[in-house]
């Protein structure tokens, strides 16, 4: 946590040893130098926001937010419709890291303008390719506008 | 029937004054033409006598004609003698000296009344005689013959003959002129009279004959008018007859001794007896019914004395011998003194009126059988008095007294004073507006407590819309009431069970929600942080300890695949089925695909056309998936694995479809396991699985109201089937 360094991801998760898990899953693709971990929804909106304890940060705008659905205090579908429904911050690619396989929150959550939903799987290597997968994809290959 | 029929009308008072008149015309005209009888008389007699008169004088007068006319002849025959000497010249002179004596006599006695005429009558006779005397005298001389000697006698004889002839002609001329005086004042005393009397004949006569003529006139107007009347009397009479024989009712008159005496065509032809078998021959009793004849017997003799009898109802018998009922009414007709001559009586057909009688008392009857059996309370209430006149059985047993304790009474004297209240406004309020009222519940005190009742009451009116009743038909609905309470209150509890229902449903969800997603975070960090183990300490443990890690992984991957089925079949459970019409061969080639992809070694597969049917597509896949993946994993140690994909006629309503194969089958006894959650009937390490399959099969085929069974033997193979009802879902 360098706190000045320019943010490549935003995890959004409250259970540590899935955050670690998911943390040495992106490592292993050398993409969690720029990583920023938050542990709840609010936290996550005070960060994007630039409020709270993240008032006045100077670390931009994240390229990509995996974010969990359960989450204490603002859950994820809270802070997803926040994010999409800011004209500045909709833009940032959210992607759903969550091991829920209900059809509502995979439905609520693209019509609220999630950019990728994954379930995750329960088998390491599984989970550890997924995660991979998607941070190269969305940090690497996606492009974003430019402000 | 003339003696049963009315007097002519009297004529009219205006006509007693026209006889008057007419009796007093013809009077006077009778009176006129007696009077004018009587001086007709009178004036003939007076007449004849002056014409009598008048033949006296013409007699007079020829008689002294007569004489007169005998003398000359006298002379001339005495002349004639003295001239001729003749004897045969004397012959008139011996005539009249034998007849002027009779005709002198004659001549006193016409002249007898008149002394100056029978003066002049007597001086005539003398001269008469004078005459003749001289005559004789002068025969005498000339018969002695000497002519010569006797001419101066006979001069002298002549000379005085002459002068008594002149006085002779002086005295008939005086006679003549004194009677023709007469004869003319006669004339003239005849004449007037007869003009008097002419006169009077002529007057009396017009006065007579206009009297007759004015009492004809009358009379024959009278006449007339009695005619008319005569004719208006006759046709009233006969009018009369025709209403009497014509009369839709029976009429007869019987005598003292009941025996008949008129009868009306009428009675007659219901009795089927002729008039002239009836009339004078047989007694009124004679055809009563023999059981009613005492009624008859008991009500003569007062008619006889005189009264009436009115509406005596009684059958009679016909000639045929069927009988018919009548009301029969009967006066009395009296002389002058004061006797008994016949009864006028009239008699009804009453069969009808018996006829309807008696459907009313049966109407009435059926009518009371309904009231008193009818389930509901019925009860009636004088209009005026609001005051019971009717309840029946339903109505006594509700108010728990007997009729006889209700009828007379007012609602204020069997209940107490609010519920009075309530319904006698209720009546007036049905009285008044000419409506059904309609009371949903009324709240009533009876000895079995209180009890709610539906009451409809109706006010019953006569033909001129006044009210004479108040009807009213209860219903006892307490019984639905308290069922209907029941009802309200078990659908209160049901709405509370259904809350409660629901919340543990969002209860399970939301435990689904975190076996889903809580469970699987520990499971994942076991399995995760073992690879790491593996991947960080892997080279410092020995084999024995890098084995262990591996059974953790496996059991925590296995874990992980339980939840995921566990959570796929209770998904199931809340998912609306959708269902939709689409290709069964395609759906089950899109399953065959899925199931090869994760085949290594499939076996022959065969595949029937499949008839289409109507469901949900997506969960119907999961089912074909299901079976065949089955078929395919327990069939898989058999060289020759075969499956077969088809379908059976529809039976009972319903499609059923069939996935068969050459496996290892199973042994029926444990089928009661085969479609349980987690049930399985084979170990893990010979098949894989999390016995969840079958379930899902089982109730994505009842959800979709048809059912999954098998037919299976041990290491021979296995069918499953599953049927789904043909026709729209639900």
């Amino acid at each position: 946590m360098t706190g000045f360094e320019y943010v490549e991801i935003l995890l959004v998760e409250d259970n540590p040893t899935d955050a670690e898990l998911a943390i040495r899953a992106l490592r292993k693709k050398n993409l969690a130098n720029n990583l920023v971990w938050v542990r709840d929804g609010a936290e996550a909106l005070d960060f994007v926001f630039c409020k709270g304890q993240y008032q006045g940060r100077v670390n931009g705008t994240p390229k990509l937010i995996l974010l969990d659905l359960k989450l204490p205090k603002v859950d994820g579908i809270e802070v997803l419709r926040t994010i999409k429904a800011d004209a500045e911050a909709k833009s940032v690619p959210v992607v759903m890291l969550t091991s829920s396989h209900e059809e509502r929150d995979i439905v609520e959550s693209y019509e609220l303008g999630v950019n990728s939903y994954i379930v995750k799987p329960v088998d390491f290597d599984k989970f550890l390719d997924m995660v991979s997968q998607v941070g190269l994809y969305w940090s690497l290959v996606n492009k974003v506008p430019t402000k | 029937m003339d003696a049963v029929i009315a007097a002519a009308p009297r004529p009219a008072p205006q006509k007693d004054s026209r006889s008057g008149i007419i009796a007093a015309g013809s009077l006077v005209a009778l009176v006129v033409l007696a009077s004018i009888a009587a001086l007709s008389y009178q004036s003939i007699v007076s007449f004849r006598d002056r014409a009598k008169w008048v033949d006296h004088s013409y007699e007079v007068l020829h008689t002294t004609e007569l004489i007169f006319s005998e003398l000359k002849d006298a002379e001339t025959a005495v002349r004639g003698f003295v001239i001729t000497r003749d004897e045969a010249y004397l012959d008139p002179y011996r005539k009249a000296r034998e007849s002027i004596p009779r005709h002198v006599e004659r001549l006193l006695s016409l002249t007898g009344d008149n002394p100056e005429q029978t003066s002049r009558g007597k001086t005539l006779t003398d001269l008469a005689q004078e005459r003749l005397n001289s005559a004789e005298s002068t025969l005498r001389i000339y018969r002695k013959g000497a002519e010569s000697s006797v001419r101066p006698e006979v001069k002298r004889q002549l000379d005085s003959g002459k002068s008594v002839m002149d006085e002779v002609r002086r005295v008939i001329a005086e006679f003549r002129e004194e009677e023709e005086r007469l004869l003319r004042i006669r004339a003239d005393e005849t004449n007037r009279s007869a003009q008097q009397t002419i006169a009077v004949i002529v007057a009396g006569n017009v006065v007579s004959l206009t009297g007759l003529a004015l009492a004809f006139l009358l009379l024959r107007r009278d006449v007339t008018d009695r005619a008319r009347a005569q004719i208006a009397a006759q046709r009233l009479a006969a009018e009369i007859e025709d209403l009497y024989d014509r009369a839709p009712c029976g009429y007869h008159s019987v005598n003292k001794d009941g025996i008949f005496v008129h009868v009306n065509d009428t009675e007659i032809r219901w009795l089927g007896y002729s008039r002239e078998e009836l009339v004078g021959k047989m007694r009124f009793i004679d055809i009563v019914a023999p059981e009613h004849q005492n009624i008859v017997r008991k009500n003569f003799p007062k008619l006889v004395a005189g009264g009436t009898t009115d509406h005596l109802e009684y059958d009679l018998v016909r000639k045929d011998g069927s009988r018919f009922p009548v009301s029969v009414s009967a006066t009395a007709i009296m002389d002058e003194n004061g006797q008994f001559v016949m009864s006028r009586t009239t008699m009804f057909d009453i069969g009808d009126l018996v006829e309807a009688r008696t459907r009313i008392l049966e109407a009435n009857a059926f009518l009371d059988t309904v009231v008193e059996n009818i389930p509901s309370m019925i009860f009636v209430k004088h209009a005026d008095t609001l005051r019971f006149a009717r309840v029946n059985r339903a109505e006594e047993e509700m108010l728990g007294m007997p009729r006889e304790d209700v009828i007379g009474k007012s609602d204020h004297d069997l209940f107490p004073a609010s519920q009075a209240d309530f319904f006698t406004s209720k009546d007036r309020e049905v009285l008044a507006q000419r409506d059904v009222v309609d009371i949903q519940e009324e709240v009533i005190d009876t000895p079995q407590g209180q009890r709610i009742l539906h009451t409809r009451k109706i006010g019953i009116r006569d033909g001129y819309g006044t009210p004479q009743y108040l009807l009213g038909i209860s219903h006892d609905i307490t019984d639905r009431i308290q069922a209907e309470k029941r009802i309200q209150a078990l659908a209160a509890d049901l709405e509370i069970r259904a809350n409660q229902l629901e919340a543990a449903n969002k209860e399970l969800e939301s435990f689904s929600y975190s076996v889903s997603h809580d469970l699987r975070s520990p499971l994942r960090a076991i399995d995760g942080f073992s690879r790491l183990m593996e991947e960080d300490y892997g080279n410092v443990l020995d084999a024995e300890g890098n084995r262990l890690l591996t059974v953790i992984r496996q059991n925590s991957q296995r874990m992980g695949q339980l939840i995921d089925d566990l959570l796929a079949f209770s998904r199931l459970g809340r998912k609306p089925i959708a269902p939709d019409r689409f290709s069964m061969n395609e759906l089950v080639a899109e399953a065959l695909e899925d199931v090869h992809a994760g085949t290594s070694t499939p076996p022959k597969v065969t595949v029937q056309d499949l008839p289409d049917i109507a469901g949900d597509r997506v969960l119907l896949r999961q089912v074909w998936i299901n079976l065949i993946s089955n078929a395919f994993k327990y069939s898989s140690k058999n060289d020759d694995a075969a499956v077969e994909i088809g379908s059976l006629p529809v039976e009972n309503g319903s499609r059923v479809y069939f996935v068969r194969d050459n496996g290892v089958g199973f042994d029926m006894q444990y089928y009661d396991k085969l479609f349980g959650v987690f049930q399985r009937l084979h170990r893990i390490d010979e098949f894989p699985g999390t016995g969840v399959g079958l379930a899902i099969v089982q109730r994505v085929v009842s959800r979709h109201g048809g059912r999954a069974w098998a037919d299976a033997r041990l290491n021979e193979g296995a069918t499953f089937y599953f049927s789904v009802p043909e026709g729209e879902m639900q």
